[in-house]
């Protein structure tokens, strides 16, 4: 590419002003970064939850009493089953327990092993070899929340549990789960239901709840009509209810940053503002005198605009990529709890990398936008001041 | 100068593809397989107790409890008195 | 018979400040031919620096025309009068107006880089323009590291660089001693002999009598006296 004489004179002025443009870079850079690695987290969980929750029961029943929810009863089931649209109709039993000492929640899970689903996924997870193993004892498979808590107590391999009758309960760990299902294992203490009903204090003619699965969506909102009629006790959940919650959720966490980011920017543009409407007299003089030696306004701003977009896309640029580092590579340490509920076990979330390029290009605009203006419009009115008054 | 510039735009350039390269090598299969397994097997597809939006996040430091006294709540912590 | 080159037709230039009317200049009438050298010569405040401002293109008469090279410039837009100027008109300041972060190649390159020629004829033209006005040795030098004789050779350079046809001298030894004065005058002897149209606003006696053909026109309170 040959050189121009106007790129030339473009990077001289830029490298001349190196000061004035670090100072504006620094500033550009934690404002972009901070927002940028907010959007990560935010975008990165929301699209690994939403793609999760696809895989959430279309309804969940429970029994509520006082609105509070307690064991629903077992012959809930065949009148479920009885519904016609349900494809299948599993019960839950699981439950939170405070491991002591320090009281932190974990989820104790029962599965029954005999369900074909739930049996194929225990040998998807642990081996064909190992699953007799797994199911000749009291033992668990734990999350790393879990594992890490239990470590740190010096529980080496087992847990002991205290039953509602009072008494313990040891249960070895099997396996230990790994930080790539934290998102949803991180607290979980998966067990035999049996195990998880002696734990956990529910009888045999109870489940914590029951999950329903309804392949026609058609179908969802007179089913949901059935089930609620079956007892005045019953309560659905739907899946869509479910997501909502957590649509709601994220957007409140994400727009309260966005109104902070708003806040950010428009301080930054005033400041910005403020600082090149003051155009020093030797800048004021150096427009002037480029008019006179036969610079027209266009000229001038187009210099003006593709110095301040140097500036603009380097910020940007490096702010995203600092963000895309600290979020999807370090982990987002810190920054990730504001996020996410840390007053429970410690988690290591993967977050997994995604990248909204519509969210970008808004925070591009909302960025690049101000920051020209503020510089263009001082230049625009000393450019079109008469070139011997300029230099005066 | 143009050396300078040069410079800068390859390192913005370098920044730009080293980022791309590790977006889209990135194993996404590996990272969904065992929560689809996990998910599969317990039926529970909500996100984790500790990852969740409802628990109040806290930066304080867990350690400043003595564990020698385990009973002692921690201050604020008022969940107990709240159905599970 | 030489063709104008410059020519003012009825000229007024007025400005208001606030209810009043202060005429700056009034029914100027000037023809200036190719290649003729121009003093306008009198005191601070006689309308001469007014005058050299409108020909280049750099103010707009109240009343009046302005054409230069067959072009009436008074009415011209922004785009079209700084391309105009760019082309036409080398200009070279009181207080030389140099920018002084800049070296002198840097300086001297200022007036080619909106005309969109490339960098290996930008670097012909400038070097020529250097060594025109006897200044190519200190190209690397900082601006603010040079005298003010110098300056102004570098203020020439940069007037010359884009070969204009027309040279505007506003004050140019004001700010110089005798002996730079002097060899200011020799370069725009040179110019004149290179076929150049100067016009010189200056109160400087040197300019009286000149070592080349000129034409004095004495101005006082926005009028020309007489044209000699």
């Amino acid at each position: 590419m040959r050189s121009s004489p106007f790129l030339y004179f473009l990077l001289l002025g830029i490298a001349r002003q190196k000061g004035k443009h670090i100072g504006v870079v620094s500033i550009s850079l934690v404002v972009l970064f901070l927002l940028s690695s907010v959007l990560f987290i935010s975008s990165s969980l929301h699209h690994t939850i939403s793609s999760q929750l696809e895989s959430e029961p279309d309804f969940v029943v429970q029994r509520i009493r006082g609105g509070v929810r307690v064991d629903a009863p077992v012959e809930w089931i065949d009148k479920l089953v009885d519904i016609y649209g349900t494809k299948s109709v599993t019960p839950r039993v699981y439950g939170r327990y405070a491991l002591s000492p320090k009281h932190e929640w974990a989820l104790v899970v029962g599965v029954d092993f005999t369900d074909e689903q739930s049996h194929k996924g225990l040998e998807k997870l642990i081996g064909d070899t190992n699953l007799k193993q797994f199911l000749k004892s009291d033992q668990m498979i734990v999350g790393q929340g879990v594992a890490r808590y239990l470590k740190s107590h010096f529980y080496s391999d087992s847990y002991s549990f205290m039953t509602p009758e009072g008494a313990f309960k040891k249960v070895d760990i099997f396996k230990e789960l790994s930080d790539s299902s934290s998102l949803i294992s991180n607290n979980m203490m998966i067990m035999p239901i049996d195990l998880a009903r002696e734990v956990l204090g529910v009888d045999d003619e109870s489940v914590t709840d029951i999950a329903l699965s309804v392949p026609n969506d058609d179908e969802w909102s007179s089913i949901e009509d059935k089930i609620e009629s079956l007892y005045y006790d019953i309560r659905v959940i739907t899946k869509t209810d479910v997501k909502r919650i957590y649509e709601n959720l994220y957007n409140y966490k994400g727009g309260l940053f966005l109104v902070l980011f708003l806040i950010a920017i428009v301080t930054f543009s005033l400041i910005l503002y403020q600082r090149y409407a003051m155009v020093y007299s030797t800048e004021r003089r150096e427009i002037g005198l480029l008019r006179a030696l036969g610079w027209s306004i266009s000229d001038v701003l187009r210099l003006k605009f593709l110095e301040t977009l140097v500036v603009v896309v380097i910020s940007f640029v490096v702010g995203v990529a600092m963000a895309y580092i600290y979020v999807f590579v370090l982990g987002a340490p810190l920054l990730v709890d504001i996020f996410l509920g840390g007053d429970n076990l410690s988690h290591r979330i993967q977050l997994l990398p995604v990248v909204d390029l519509s969210v970008l290009s808004s925070i591009f605009l909302l960025y690049a936008v101000p920051f020209v203006a503020s510089v263009l419009i001082p230049v625009w009115r000393v450019a079109v001041t008469d070139p011997k008054e300029a230099m005066l | 100068m143009n050396r300078l510039f040069g410079v800068v735009v390859v390192a913005l350039l370098s920044i730009v593809v080293g980022l791309s390269a590790h977006y889209l090598s990135f194993d996404r299969e590996a990272m969904g397989k065992e929560i689809g397994t996990v998910s599969q097997i317990t039926y529970i597809s909500a996100p984790a107790l500790g990852v969740s939006y409802f628990e109040s996040a806290s930066l304080v430091d867990k350690d400043s409890i003595n564990i020698a006294y385990p009973e002692m709540p921690r201050a604020g912590k008022m969940d107990f008195i709240y159905e599970k | 018979m030489m063709s104008p080159i410059i020519v003012v037709e009825r000229l007024y230039r007025k400005f208001t400040l606030g209810v009043e009317s202060i005429t700056v200049l009034e029914d100027i009438d000037l023809t200036i031919d190719r290649g003729e050298c121009i003093v306008l010569k009198g005191i601070s405040g006689s309308g001469k620096t007014t005058l050299l401002s409108i020909m280049a293109g750099l103010d707009k008469p109240t009343e009046g025309n302005v054409i230069i090279d067959s072009e009436s410039i008074a009415k011209l837009p922004d785009l079209h009068i700084s391309k105009f100027r760019a082309k036409k008109i080398g200009m070279i300041f009181q207080h030389f107006n140099l920018l002084e972060h800049l070296s002198v190649w840097d300086n001297v390159l200022v007036p080619l880089v909106p005309m969109g020629i490339d960098m290996d004829r930008a670097r012909e033209m400038i070097e020529s323009s250097l060594a025109l006005a006897n200044i190519s040795h200190k190209s690397d030098t900082l601006a603010s590291r040079l005298s003010g004789g110098e300056k102004q050779r570098v203020a020439i350079a940069r007037a010359l660089v884009s070969n204009p046809e027309i040279i505007l001298c506003d004050e140019p030894t004001a700010n110089l001693d005798l002996g730079n004065s002097v060899k200011f005058i020799e370069i725009l002897q040179k110019l004149h002999s290179l076929g150049k149209t100067i016009v010189v606003a200056t109160h400087d006696p040197l300019f009286d009598n000149l070592p080349f053909e000129s034409r004095v026109i004495p101005m006082a309170n926005g009028k020309i006296e007489t044209d000699i």
